[in-house]
């Protein structure tokens, strides 16, 4: 509204009057447009008229002069006469360039030139020319106009004599016009011009526009003359040969046939138009400026008591209720201010109360607000002390003391047995002083003792004159009055007691009881916590000693000293001591095995005797804990040896607790204090569970050492048995080769004739000592391998030639007990590489076994190879092996026990050394048989065998 | 000379005016005459008029650089060549055929204002008399056209006059052109003919020579641009023979020549003037048509007529447009 009001009016006042303004302007400007071209163009027409006649004059006066030698006699006249006259004639009028006379019989009888030679009575025929033949018929003929040389315009004219005459015919250069066009003044920049009947120009100001022949039908102010002859000028837009709106108007002169037209610039033609239309505008902005000067005195006159208006309702608007508006214009506007002062009367009045109630709210507000900020500060703390209830109790009773008004706060806590002072607010320390030392029970006696006994709020109005107040000693001490006692409860029991006082009369209000309240739950809450805290740290940090403790025991399977040491470690970090010590039982005496802590102690290895005076010694004798809590108090006598070590060590409190193993205590776990007390039930288990842990520790590793002992003592022994085998082989060989030897060379005659039946012994003889030797044979090859001493020779076999060489050695066994013996060899095996004489020999082991459990039927050797593997098969149809004797075949010294078997005899040690031979070729051997059947040996080894250099043990 | 004067003019009244001193922004053209300052002052003069009538003036709001060969036509090519190296806005090429030609070559791009003789289709400087189509318009005099018809005045004023000398410009382009409409002439009226021609200075006093005393009745001189350079000596030539003879331009007569047919050339010069004016504010010379004059004189020198004796008859007295007494 600042200054739009004003504005306002002045547009629409001034608005108004522009419009008036300009629609007269317009429409005077329309009349005057419309008259003024009307006007022109009637000037305009009067121009081409008067010019036409001009130009019309100009032609007849050639016809005049013309005419002044064109009489019927003159033609009778000498020729010098005649020539005569046509040079005068010729110099009166410029114009004319050449005059012919031609006689009546249209013949040409002289003729006098400005250009060329003049001739006389040339005779030339000139009858059908049409200057002739019409001027003969109308006295005058006006030819079209023509241009000489392309460009100079001509016009022939013609008259005749009369009678019998003859014609005179004149060239006429109409470039002569030019000079009557030229002086043709229209307006400033306006012309005339004369266009032939063809609407070829035949004058203009601009001659060379005629010379060039300019044909002015193409401008449509002549196309439409040349199209309604005589229908007076046109309104059409006329534009001339510039392009240049022009305002237009012709005149005919008939006898000639030529249009003249007078032509204007619209511009020119307007100028009165736009001078008027100049007046106009002028006149507007005349108008206008009075209209706006009118416009502001009466916007000025509306705006001003408006403005008061807008300014009194500002001034209200801001605050000033007291304001008053005082307009006199004695209109709706006066009574608008009147309007205006009521409302702000009423305003005024609503003000007032509205400024206590928002002052009462706000304080509220206020109020709340520090509750609630008092409330997140001691969440805040609590969240931020987890592990310490000091700090939670303190701000609560700060900010007790702060939100109740109150002089102090206090708040004691349940503990061993009687509610003590733990946190204070404001109370002087002397105060404080006295009540640290007092504990408060239960009872109507005290403040605390009250409220702890009810688990209510007590409050008391006036202590120091309440008669039934027990402990106003106190009260009078700190000066206070009114007192508020507020439980802390947990789960229905009061674990504390919250304590304000003023030292003022002055009850608490319910809402301060409220808060109060309030902070006392949290103070509970925060207790709790630091308890459950505590709890799960101490029963991690256990777990996690126990589960170090045991990551020790499996590292360290074969040493105890690492498990004793991280059991002192864990000692003295998990049981409150400040010293731990591990004793181990050895005989009757104790050796100090591990030591962790600050206190002097014996050094590792130290022996004491197993002495009951010793309480550690004493422990482990009657296999218990021993809990010293104070050396001093100890009996001098019965623990004499506890208290010298106390004393040289420096402690004063000590736990142990025994290592036992089935009931027996072989060690003990010895912790330590400086200080005197007592351990804590749960310290002392958990030294227990230390103590256990090291139990085992120490079984484990007797235990493996045990096993160690064991396995090495097996060894040694395996290994003087396989020597034993080898070198009593090699013993037995040699006197067994001299006996068959000589048994030999006896059975052969060579110390002299045997007879039959010696003969037949000596057979004997020879052919047990030959199994004797086999039997040997195999004892030194198996001991061999065992001893690790069996080497390959690796060369290059054949298998078909291997099978062959079996089969031959079999043969003869073979056929002896009547059995088919084949083989099935594809052609084309590869070479393979391997220890061929051993492969022989585990294969004629196969086969010879196959003759000799066969009693019937076929044993057939097969052979294969599929996957880089050679796999040989030795099947028969003896007696079968049961499933459970399968796996027994290739252990040393096994044969499957029945009297079949043992009828065929054999060492038992074949198949083991074929096993362990084929295995040293990186190969298996396995059987497949079914009892009363035949059995399959199955030996797979590899085409290109690398020795395996395990040795068997 | 004006300009000097303007430029002195200026030079003593100081730097008056800061719009006078800036001269040579207006438009330059060049004037080259084939003829002399002496004989052309007048024509000169005229070009001027047109020239201002068409709102130019030498000094004020355009340049003008003016050349005169003095009659050697040999050096007008290289004249033309020089005007157009200095790229004037136009040049106006007066004072004979070959300048008007030598303008041409020199050329295709400046405009050209020039006054010729002869036909100036024939002698290839347009290619049309009312859409010209190149660079160069003008104003054609025609004056050979009238050379039969300066014949028949000769033998209208002189009817006994039997042999009549021709002296011609053989250098001239219409020359080959003309000398045969002479000779038809000649016959038609009953003349016989004694041809004299001149190329140089020189050559017209030899010319002259060439002619026996009395050996003609009368002297035609035909319309060259040299030849009316040289007006004053043919004129006092002339007369030192007693020869009735009749000239191409008034000027002759006025310098003492019996008599003189031809157009009016300080007319022909204010519409080069008009035209050179035009063109400098937009016209294209392609467009704009070569004119022709419209108003032939006839003047004669009574004065000399006495001299000679002679008695001229009124049909030619009537014919004159102007008497010199």
């Amino acid at each position: 509204m600042k200054r739009g009001l004003f504005l306002k009016y002045v547009v629409l006042f001034v608005g108004l009057v522009a419009a008036v303004l300009v629609i007269n302007s317009a429409l005077g400007l329309w009349f005057v447009y419309q008259e003024n071209r009307r006007a022109s163009i009637e000037v305009q027409h009067e121009k081409a008229e008067n010019a036409a006649q001009r130009i019309e004059s100009f032609v007849r006066e050639i016809e005049r002069q013309i005419g002044w030698v064109a009489q019927a006699q003159w033609a009778n006249l000498p020729v010098e006469q005649r020539r005569f006259d046509y040079v005068r004639l010729q110099r009166q009028v410029p114009a004319i360039t050449e005059l012919v006379q031609i006689d009546r019989e249209g013949r040409e009888q002289l003729k006098v030139s400005r250009l060329t030679m003049d001739m006389v009575g040339s005779g030339t025929d000139l009858s059908k020319e049409p200057a002739f033949v019409e001027a003969m018929a109308k006295r005058t003929w006006f030819g079209p106009v023509y241009f000489r040389k392309e460009s100079e315009p001509y016009m022939t004219m013609a008259v005749a004599h009369g009678g019998r005459g003859g014609v005179t015919v004149a060239e006429i250069n109409l470039k002569f016009i030019w000079d009557v066009v030229s002086q043709i003044k229209v307006g400033r920049d306006g012309y005339a011009y004369v266009v032939g009947p063809q609407g070829r120009l035949v004058a203009h100001p601009d001659i060379s526009l005629v010379l060039r022949g300019t044909d002015m039908k193409r401008l449509p102010q002549v196309a439409a003359a040349f199209a309604s002859p005589g229908a007076g000028d046109s309104e059409i837009d006329a534009k001339n040969l510039a392009g240049v709106s022009v305002l237009s108007a012709h005149a005919e002169i008939p006898a000639l046939k030529w249009l003249v037209f007078v032509e204007v610039p619209t511009i020119e033609a307007q100028q009165p138009v736009i001078n008027a239309g100049l007046r106009g505008l002028s006149l507007l902005v005349l108008g206008l400026l009075i209209a706006a000067l009118a416009g502001a005195l009466l916007a000025r006159r509306m705006v001003v008591p408006i403005r008061a208006l807008q300014a009194g309702a500002e001034r209200i608007g801001s605050g000033e209720l007291g304001h008053r508006l005082s307009i006199k214009t004695g209109d709706e506007l006066e009574s608008l201010a009147n309007q205006f002062n009521r409302s702000a009367a009423a305003l005024e009045e609503s003000y007032a109360t509205l400024e206590q109630r928002v002052e009462d709210r706000t304080r509220e507000l206020q109020e709340s607000l520090e509750q609630q900020t008092a409330t997140a500060g001691i969440l805040r703390v609590i969240s931020q002390s987890p592990t310490d209830v000091e700090p939670v109790l303190q701000a609560v009773a700060d900010a007790a003391a702060g939100l109740c008004r109150a002089d102090e706060a206090a708040v004691f806590l349940f503990k061993d047995g009687a509610y003590r002072w733990a946190a204070s607010a404001h109370i002087a320390s002397t105060y404080v002083d006295v009540v640290k030392g007092e504990t408060f029970t239960p009872g109507n006696d005290s403040l605390v003792g009250r409220t702890a006994l009810h688990g209510t709020v007590v409050q008391i109005e006036d202590a120091p004159n309440d008669p039934d107040y027990g402990r106003r000693d106190l009260a009078q001490l700190g000066g206070a009055h009114t007192l508020i006692g507020v439980p802390l409860q947990r789960e229905g029991e009061t674990i504390g007691v919250m304590v304000l006082t003023r030292r003022h009369v002055e009850r608490f209000t319910d809402k301060h009881i409220e808060i109060l309240k309030i902070f006392a739950d949290q103070a509970v809450i925060a207790i709790q916590n630091v308890r459950l805290f505590t709890e799960l740290r101490e029963s991690l940090e256990q777990q996690t000693a126990t589960a170090e403790i045991l990551q020790v025991i499996s590292s360290s399977p074969t040493d105890v000293a690492p498990v004793m040491e991280a059991v002192a470690r864990a000692a003295v970090r998990f049981c409150g001591a400040e010293d731990a010590h591990v004793f181990l039982r050895d005989g009757d005496d104790i050796v100090s095995s591990a030591h962790e802590g600050p206190l002097s102690a014996h050094p590792l290895g130290h022996r004491d005797p197993l002495d009951i005076r010793l309480s550690r010694a004493q422990s482990i004798v009657e296999a218990r804990v021993t809990h010293i809590v104070d050396t001093e108090s100890l009996d001098a006598q019965e623990y004499s040896l506890t208290r010298t070590y106390a004393v040289k060590h420096g402690f004063r409190a000590q736990l142990n607790a025994p290592m036992l193993q089935e009931g027996r205590a072989i060690g003990c776990i010895c912790l330590r204090r400086r200080d005197p007390g007592a351990f804590t039930p749960r310290q002392i288990e958990l030294l227990e569970t230390f103590a256990a842990q090291a139990v085992i520790a120490i079984q484990n590793v007797q235990l493996f050492t045990e096993i160690q002992e064991k396995s090495r003592q097996l060894e040694v022994a395996s290994q003087h048995k396989s020597q034993f085998l080898a070198n009593m082989s090699h013993e037995l060989r040699t006197p067994l080769n001299a006996i068959i030897g000589y048994t030999e060379m006896m059975a052969d005659g060579l110390y002299g004739d045997v007879s039959e039946k010696a003969q037949g012994v000596l057979e004997r003889v020879q052919s047990n000592g030959r199994h004797l030797l086999g039997l040997i044979n195999d004892v030194l090859d198996l001991s061999k391998i065992e001893a690790g001493q069996l080497v390959l020779a690796m060369e290059e076999y054949s298998v078909t030639d291997m099978v062959a060489t079996v089969l031959s050695a079999t043969e003869s066994l073979a056929r002896t007990k009547g059995l088919k013996l084949g083989s099935d060899v594809p052609a084309g095996l590869p070479t393979g590489t391997g220890d061929a004489r051993r492969l022989t020999q585990v294969l004629l082991n196969l086969v010879g076994n196959a003759i000799k459990f066969t009693d019937q039927g076929s044993v057939e050797v097969r052979a294969a190879e599929a996957d880089g593997r050679f796999e040989l098969s030795v099947v028969d149809t003896g007696f079968g092996i049961a499933p459970e004797d399968q796996a027994k075949i290739f252990e040393e010294f096994q044969q499957v026990d029945n009297t079949s078997t043992r009828k065929k005899g054999g060492t038992g040690l074949g198949l083991s050394i074929s096993r362990r031979i084929v295995e040293l070729h990186g190969g298996r051997i396995t059987v497949e048989s079914e009892v009363g059947k035949g059995s399959t040996f199955k030996v797979t080894v590899p085409v290109n065998a690398s020795p395996i250099k395990e040795a068997a043990q | 000379m004006k300009r000097r004067h303007f430029l002195l003019a200026a030079g003593a009244t100081g730097i008056a005016s800061p719009a006078r001193s800036q001269l040579p922004s207006g438009p330059r053209i060049a004037y080259l005459s084939g003829r002399s300052a002496a004989t052309d002052a007048h024509l000169l003069e005229a070009f001027r008029e047109g020239f201002k009538s068409a709102g130019f003036v030498d000094g004020q709001n355009v340049t003008m650089d003016i050349r005169w060969a003095n009659g050697r036509y040999g050096d007008v090519a290289k004249m033309a060549a020089e005007v157009a190296a200095t790229k004037p806005d136009l040049i106006v090429a007066v004072g004979g055929n070959p300048v008007a030609v030598a303008a041409k070559q020199a050329t295709s791009t400046i405009p050209v204002v020039f006054g010729a003789g002869a036909d100036p289709v024939k002698i290839g400087l347009v290619d049309n008399l009312n859409r010209p189509g190149g660079n160069l318009t003008g104003m054609t005099l025609w004056a050979n056209e009238l050379d039969a018809k300066r014949l028949d005045l000769l033998h209208d004023m002189l009817p006994k006059a039997r042999t009549v000398a021709v002296l011609m410009n053989p250098d001239n382009p219409g020359y080959e052109d003309l000398l045969p409409r002479t000779r038809e002439t000649a016959a038609a009226l009953g003349l016989e003919i004694k041809l004299l021609t001149a190329a140089g200075s020189s050559a017209i006093e030899r010319a002259f020579e060439s002619l026996p005393a009395g050996s003609v009745d009368a002297l035609a001189v035909g319309a060259d641009a040299f030849l009316i350079n040289s007006r004053a000596r043919i004129v006092a030539l002339t007369n030192e023979r007693h020869l009735p003879a009749i000239f191409p331009a008034r000027e002759f007569a006025i310098d003492g020549g019996l008599a003189s047919y031809g157009t009016r050339w300080t007319d022909m010069y204010r519409i080069l003037g008009s035209y050179a004016g035009r063109i400098l504010k937009g016209a294209k010379p392609a467009e704009l048509p070569v004119q022709r004059p419209t108003t032939y004189e006839l003047v004669l020198n009574l004065k000399t007529a006495r001299t000679l004796g002679l008695d001229l008859p009124p049909l030619i007295l009537t014919r004159a447009d102007e008497v010199i007494e």
